[in-house]
C-alpha cells in the first residue's frame, strides 16, 4: 500500500491480515499525518500516541501468532471528544470536564476496540455537541482542511476534518440535528447517521435518557468511503444492556439491495428552510440524474411534513427554556458555558406544560407523517445544508442556522447518509445526503455507493 | 358449557381447516353463548352477528374450495373472535367508553382488527370498556361488567369484559390494551391468559389510546387475551410488526416460544414488591405455587425483584399529572366529549391532578429513561421474572381495591412493565379460599415475549391453567 492514509478503512484492514502492512507501520503513518496537518486544523485534541503504539505491536503480535482477530483487528481510529475513552482524557467539549479522565469506554468505544481497532486520540467538538461550528473553550476552534478561513462544521467537526486530512480512516460522530452529516458534507467525507435505536449512547456526552429529545441523538460512522460506513455500522449496532431506546432489529447488508428496484424522491429545496445556493443545488440534481440511470424512478418530491419542523424542533428544544441544558452543564460541573452554546440555547421562557405536552404528541405525528411519506419511496435525495463549508461564526446568524435540512430526520429517527457529489464554484465539496425509511441503513448507504462509485466521493484537499 | 366453546382457538382453527366443524357453527354457538351469559356478565355492548354469520358462510365455502391441505387461508380462517370496544371496527359501533362516540361507526379498522380479519377470524361483536380504557369498569353509556366466577365482583380493568366473555367460553379470543396493567389484571381475576406484549411491537393505529400520546407514548400496548396461551402465541405474530403508521413500532423479530429451551432458564420470583400494597395471602401462596413449579424444569429460580419498581408510581404520576391531564382534555375534544359528560369513572383520575413546572416536566422524562436503564441492568442476571397477577383476586364492586389498582394505588403490580416496556404475560395458576380465579405475571426482558409465553405455557401444564366458571 503506498498511501496508507489515504486507504479505506476496509482496504487497510484487509492489507494488515494479510500482511501487506504492519499495524505498526498504519499507526505510525497516522500519528505523523495527523502532527503534520493539525497545528493548521486543531481537529485532534488528545493523543494516546504511546498505547497506540503498544497496542499496534500487540495487534501484530497477535497476527504472528495466528490468533483470531476482530473485523478492525489493527486498524486506526480516531474518536469525537463526545465519547468517554479509559484513560485518555474526554471533555465533550466543556469546561467542567478539562482532564476529566473516564474509568471506562463508551459501548462503541469498547466494541471499536473489542473489534481490535485502536485508537489514536481524540477530536473536537463544539460543547456537549450541541452547535453547528466546532469551537469550545476547552480547546479552540476547529478548521476546514479546505481553507482555514472557513469551519469544518458541528458538532463532529474535528472527525470530518481529520479524516479528509488524511490523518484518521474512521471516526465516530454524533448527530442530533446534522452533527454527522453537516460535517460530512463541509469536508467532502462519508457519513452516516443510522436509525434512532440502532446504536447505544451509554458513555456518550449526550448519553440516552434525554427524555422528550432522547431519539434526536444517534452516534454514526465518519470514513472516507461508504465501504467503511457499512463496515462499521455491524460493529457498533444493537442492545448494550444499558440504553433503554435500543431496539435489535437485523441489520441488512447494503450489497443485497437491488437498486434497479428502488423508487426515489428527491428536493432541492423546501418551504420555510433557506434556499441552498445554485452549487449545492445542482450537486444534488446532478446526484439525482447519477441515480436515475440505475433505480427504478425517480420523482421530484418532498414530505410535505418538513415545514413544520422549525417550530416543532424549536418547541422541543427551548420549550422548557434550555433547562434540560443546564442540568448537562450542572450534572460536568460547568459553570461557564461556551458563547457558541449560548448561541444556539439562549435564555428562554419555559411554554405551559400543556403546550410542552403537546409538542410531544405532534412530533409522534410528524413522524407518523413522515412514515406515511416513505411508503411511496424507497430513499429521499437531499441537500445536506443550504451552503458548502461556510466562513467561521456564519452559521450562528439565525438566516444561516444549518440543521434545518438534517434535523427533520432526526425528529423522524431516519438514517442518513452523506457523500461528497459535487464542488463549489470556489472549490469547495458538496455533500448530498440519502434518507430511509427507519432500519433501512442498507439502501441508504447502497444508494450512497452509487453515487460515490458515479461521481467519485472523496477528494484529497490540498493541504 | 359445551364442550366446543371450551376449546382453544387454535384448535377451532385446525377443526374448521380440517372440515371437522364449519365456521358456521363455531359462529352460532359462540353467539348463542353470549345471548346466554351477556345478560349477567354485561361483557358485548355491540353484536355485528349478521356480518358474523354472513362471513362464517363465506369462509366455509373458502374452506370448501381450497381443497384438503387450506394452504391459502390465513392462519384464524374462520375462528370467531370478540374485541374491546377500544379498536375502531369499519361498520361496528366503536365508542371507546366516551360519550362522544355514542353510535359512532368508523370507517375503517384499526390496524389490528384489519389484521385480524386478514388472518380469516371473524368478529363478533364489541367488549365494554371503561372510558378511553384510562379507568376501572363501566362507563358513561354502558354498566360495568361481572366476573364470570362471582358476578358480584369486577372482572379487572379496563379490558375487563374481554376477560369476562372469554372466561365464560363467550368467545375464545379477544384483543385487549394495557397502559397500566389493563391486559394483565383482568386475565388474573378472570382465570384466563393474557399478553401484553413489548413497546414497540403492536401497533396503535385506529386504538382509542393511539399512537401519538407523546410523553406516555410507549405506556400502551395491545395484546391477545385468551382461555389458553396457545393462543396468544398463535395470533401475536398475526398482529405485530409497523404498519407504516404507527412511528414507535420496530421490526424486530419475534422468537418462537417453541424454541424457547426451559432448563436453561434463570427466573426471579417474588410475591411481593417495595413500595407496593401488600399482597393477600391467596396471591402469595399462588405465586410461590407458580415458582415452585419452575424449580423442576428451569436452571434457577429465586426470590427477588427490581429494586427500582417503586420508583414507578411516583414517575408516573409525576408525568400523567405534569401537564394538568391537558392529555386527557385534548383526547376527549379530539373524541367530541364536553368535560361535563366526563364518566364518574375518570373523573377520579383529575383529582390526582398537579402541574408542576416545565423543568420538572423534562426532568421527569428523563428519569423514566433511567428506570428503563436501570430495570434492564437488572434483568441482565434473569430470563423471566414471576409477580403476583394483583395485590388480591377479584374484589368485590365497589368494595376496597375494586379498581384493582389501576391507577395512583399501590396496589398496581403492573405499571412499572409498561414504563420499562417489558412484554408480560399473565397465566391462571391457582384459586383463591373463596373459589376465585389467581394469576401470576411473567415478565421478560424486551421483545422476549417467546420467553414470556414459554414460561406461562409451562404454568399453565403444570398448574391447570383456565378453568370453567360454574354455570
Amino acid at each position: 500500500m503506498d498511501d496508507l492514509t489515504y486507504a479505506s478503512l476496509t482496504s487497510i484492514v484487509a492489507a494488515i491480515r494479510a500482511g501487506e502492512v504492519s499495524s505498526t507501520e498504519v499507526v505510525d503513518a497516522h500519528l505523523a499525518r495527523i502532527a503534520e496537518v493539525n497545528p493548521s486544523l486543531n481537529a485532534v485534541v488528545q493523543l494516546c500516541e504511546e498505547r497506540a503504539r503498544a497496542e499496534a505491536k500487540a495487534a501484530d503480535a497477535a497476527i504472528a501468532r495466528g490468533d483470531q482477530l476482530g473485523p478492525l483487528h489493527g486498524a486506526p481510529i480516531t474518536l469525537k471528544d463526545s465519547h468517554d475513552t479509559e484513560g485518555v482524557v474526554t471533555t465533550g467539549g466543556t469546561l467542567g470536564r478539562r482532564g476529566y479522565l473516564p474509568d471506562a469506554d463508551s459501548t462503541v468505544a469498547a466494541r471499536l476496540r473489542a473489534a481490535g481497532a485502536i485508537l489514536l486520540g481524540k477530536t473536537n467538538t463544539p460543547e456537549l455537541t450541541l452547535s453547528g461550528e466546532t469551537d469550545n473553550l476547552v480547546y479552540g476552534r476547529a478548521n476546514s482542511p479546505w481553507n482555514p478561513e472557513r469551519t469544518p462544521g458541528g458538532s463532529s467537526g474535528g472527525a470530518a476534518a481529520i479524516i479528509a486530512a488524511g490523518g484518521s480512516p474512521l471516526d465516530m460522530g454524533s448527530d442530533t440535528g446534522g452533527s454527522i452529516r453537516l460535517p460530512s458534507h463541509f469536508s467532502g467525507i462519508a457519513g452516516l447517521k443510522p436509525t434512532a435505536g440502532r446504536v447505544p449512547r451509554t458513555g456518550h456526552i449526550v448519553p440516552w435518557g434525554m427524555g422528550a429529545l432522547d431519539a434526536w441523538t444517534t452516534i454514526g460512522p465518519m470514513a472516507r468511503y461508504v465501504e467503511d460506513l457499512a463496515l462499521t455500522l455491524p460493529i457498533i449496532s444493537g442492545p448494550d444492556g444499558i440504553d433503554p431506546a435500543i431496539a435489535p432489529v437485523p441489520l441488512r447488508d447494503p450489497a443485497d439491495v437491488e437498486l434497479g428496484s428502488l423508487r426515489l424522491a428527491y428536493y432541492t429545496e423546501v418551504d420555510g428552510f433557506q434556499r441552498p445556493h445554485d452549487d449545492v443545488s445542482a450537486a444534488a440534481q446532478t446526484a439525482v440524474s447519477a441515480l436515475a440511470e440505475v433505480v427504478a424512478s425517480v420523482e421530484e418530491d418532498a414530505p410535505p411534513a418538513l415545514s413544520r419542523f422549525n417550530d416543532l424542533s424549536r418547541g422541543v428544544m427551548m420549550g422548557d427554556g434550555r433547562a434540560w441544558v443546564m442540568r448537562m452543564l450542572e450534572r460536568w460541573g460547568t459553570e461557564r458555558m461556551s458563547p457558541f452554546l449560548e448561541q444556539g440555547f439562549g435564555k428562554a421562557e419555559p411554554v405551559s406544560s400543556a403546550e410542552y405536552s403537546e409538542t410531544l404528541e405532534r412530533q409522534d405525528q410528524f413522524r407518523s407523517e413522515m412514515l406515511g411519506f416513505i411508503q411511496n419511496y424507497d430513499a429521499i435525495v437531499a441537500p445536506v445544508a443550504s451552503m458548502p463549508a461556510p466562513t467561521h461564526g456564519a452559521t450562528y446568524a439565525p438566516e444561516n442556522r444549518t440543521m434545518f435540512y438534517t434535523g427533520p430526520y432526526n425528529l423522524a429517527g431516519w438514517p442518513g447518509a452523506v457523500v461528497r457529489c459535487g464542488t463549489s464554484a470556489d472549490g469547495l465539496p458538496i455533500g448530498v445526503q440519502v434518507l430511509a425509511a427507519p432500519w433501512r441503513e442498507d439502501i441508504a448507504l447502497a444508494l450512497a455507493a452509487a453515487l460515490e462509485s458515479a461521481l467519485g466521493g472523496y477528494v484529497r484537499p490540498l493541504l | 358449557m359445551r364442550e366446543l366453546l371450551q376449546r382453544s382457538a387454535s384448535d377451532m382453527a385446525r377443526a374448521v381447516r380440517a372440515r371437522e366443524i364449519s365456521a358456521a357453527e363455531l359462529v352460532g354457538a359462540q353467539l348463542e353463548r353470549i345471548a346466554e351469559v351477556n345478560p349477567s356478565l354485561n361483557a358485548v355492548v355491540e353484536l355485528c352477528a349478521e356480518r358474523a354469520r354472513a362471513e362464517a358462510d363465506a369462509a366455509d365455502q373458502a374452506v370448501a374450495q381450497a381443497g384438503s391441505h387450506g394452504a391459502a387461508l390465513g392462519p384464524l380462517h374462520g375462528v370467531p373472535f370478540t374485541l374491546k370496544d377500544s379498536h375502531d371496527t369499519a361498520g361496528v359501533v366503536s365508542t371507546g367508553g366516551t360519550l362522544g362516540r355514542k353510535g359512532y361507526v368508523p370507517k375503517a379498522d384499526s390496524t389490528v382488527a384489519a389484521r385480524l380479519r386478514a388472518a380469516g377470524a371473524i368478529l363478533l361483536g364489541k367488549t365494554a370498556c371503561p372510558e378511553l380504557t384510562q379507568a376501572h369498569n363501566g362507563n358513561a353509556m354502558h354498566p360495568p361488567a361481572n366476573n364470570p366466577y362471582d358476578l358480584s365482583r369486577t372482572p379487572g380493568g379496563s379490558s375487563g369484559a374481554c376477560a369476562a366473555i372469554v372466561a365464560a367460553g363467550g368467545s375464545p379470543l379477544d384483543f385487549g390494551s394495557d397502559t397500566g396493567g389493563s391486559i394483565r389484571g383482568p386475565a388474573h381475576c378472570c382465570g384466563i391468559a393474557g399478553l401484553k406484549p413489548t413497546s414497540g411491537r403492536v401497533p396503535r393505529t385506529g386504538h382509542i389510546i393511539a399512537w401519538g400520546m407523546g410523553a406516555m407514548d410507549g405506556l400502551t400496548q395491545i395484546g391477545p387475551m385468551a382461555r389458553y396461551v396457545e393462543d396468544l402465541a398463535l395470533t401475536l405474530p398475526i398482529i405485530s410488526g409497523p404498519d407504516g403508521v404507527d412511528p414507535a413500532i420496530a421490526p424486530v423479530p419475534l422468537g418462537d416460544p417453541v424454541a424457547v429451551d426451559l432448563s436453561n432458564l434463570q427466573i426471579a420470583w417474588y410475591a411481593e414488591a417495595d413500595g407496593h400494597a401488600a399482597v393477600d395471602a391467596d396471591v402469595q401462596r399462588v405465586v410461590r405455587d407458580a415458582a415452585d413449579a419452575l424449580r423442576e424444569v428451569t436452571a434457577l429460580v429465586t426470590e427477588d425483584a427490581p429494586p427500582m419498581l417503586a420508583d414507578y408510581f411516583d414517575l408516573r404520576e409525576r408525568v400523567d399529572g405534569a401537564d394538568d391531564f391537558n392529555w386527557v382534555r385534548r383526547l376527549l375534544k379530539r373524541h367530541g366529549t364536553a368535560e361535563s359528560e366526563l364518566s364518574p369513572q375518570l373523573r377520579g383520575l383529575w383529582a390526582e391532578s398537579h402541574s408542576s413546572t416545565l423543568a420538572d416536566f423534562t426532568l421527569a422524562l428523563e428519569e423514566q429513561d433511567r428506570f428503563r436503564s436501570e430495570m434492564l441492568g437488572w434483568m441482565r442476571h434473569y430470563d423471566a421474572v414471576l409477580a403476583p397477577g394483583a395485590v388480591s383476586a377479584a374484589a368485590k364492586h365497589d368494595g376496597p381495591n375494586d379498581d384493582g389498582g389501576i391507577r395512583s394505588v399501590r396496589a398496581n403490580y403492573w405499571g412499572a412493565y409498561n414504563l420499562a416496556g417489558w412484554p408480560g404475560a399473565a397465566v391462571r395458576c391457582g384459586t383463591s379460599m373463596e373459589g376465585m380465579p389467581v394469576g401470576v405475571q411473567v415478565l421478560a426482558a424486551p421483545w422476549r415475549e417467546d420467553i414470556a409465553l414459554a414460561v406461562a405455557e409451562q404454568l399453565e401444564r403444570a398448574l391447570g391453567g383456565w378453568r370453567p366458571p360454574p354455570s
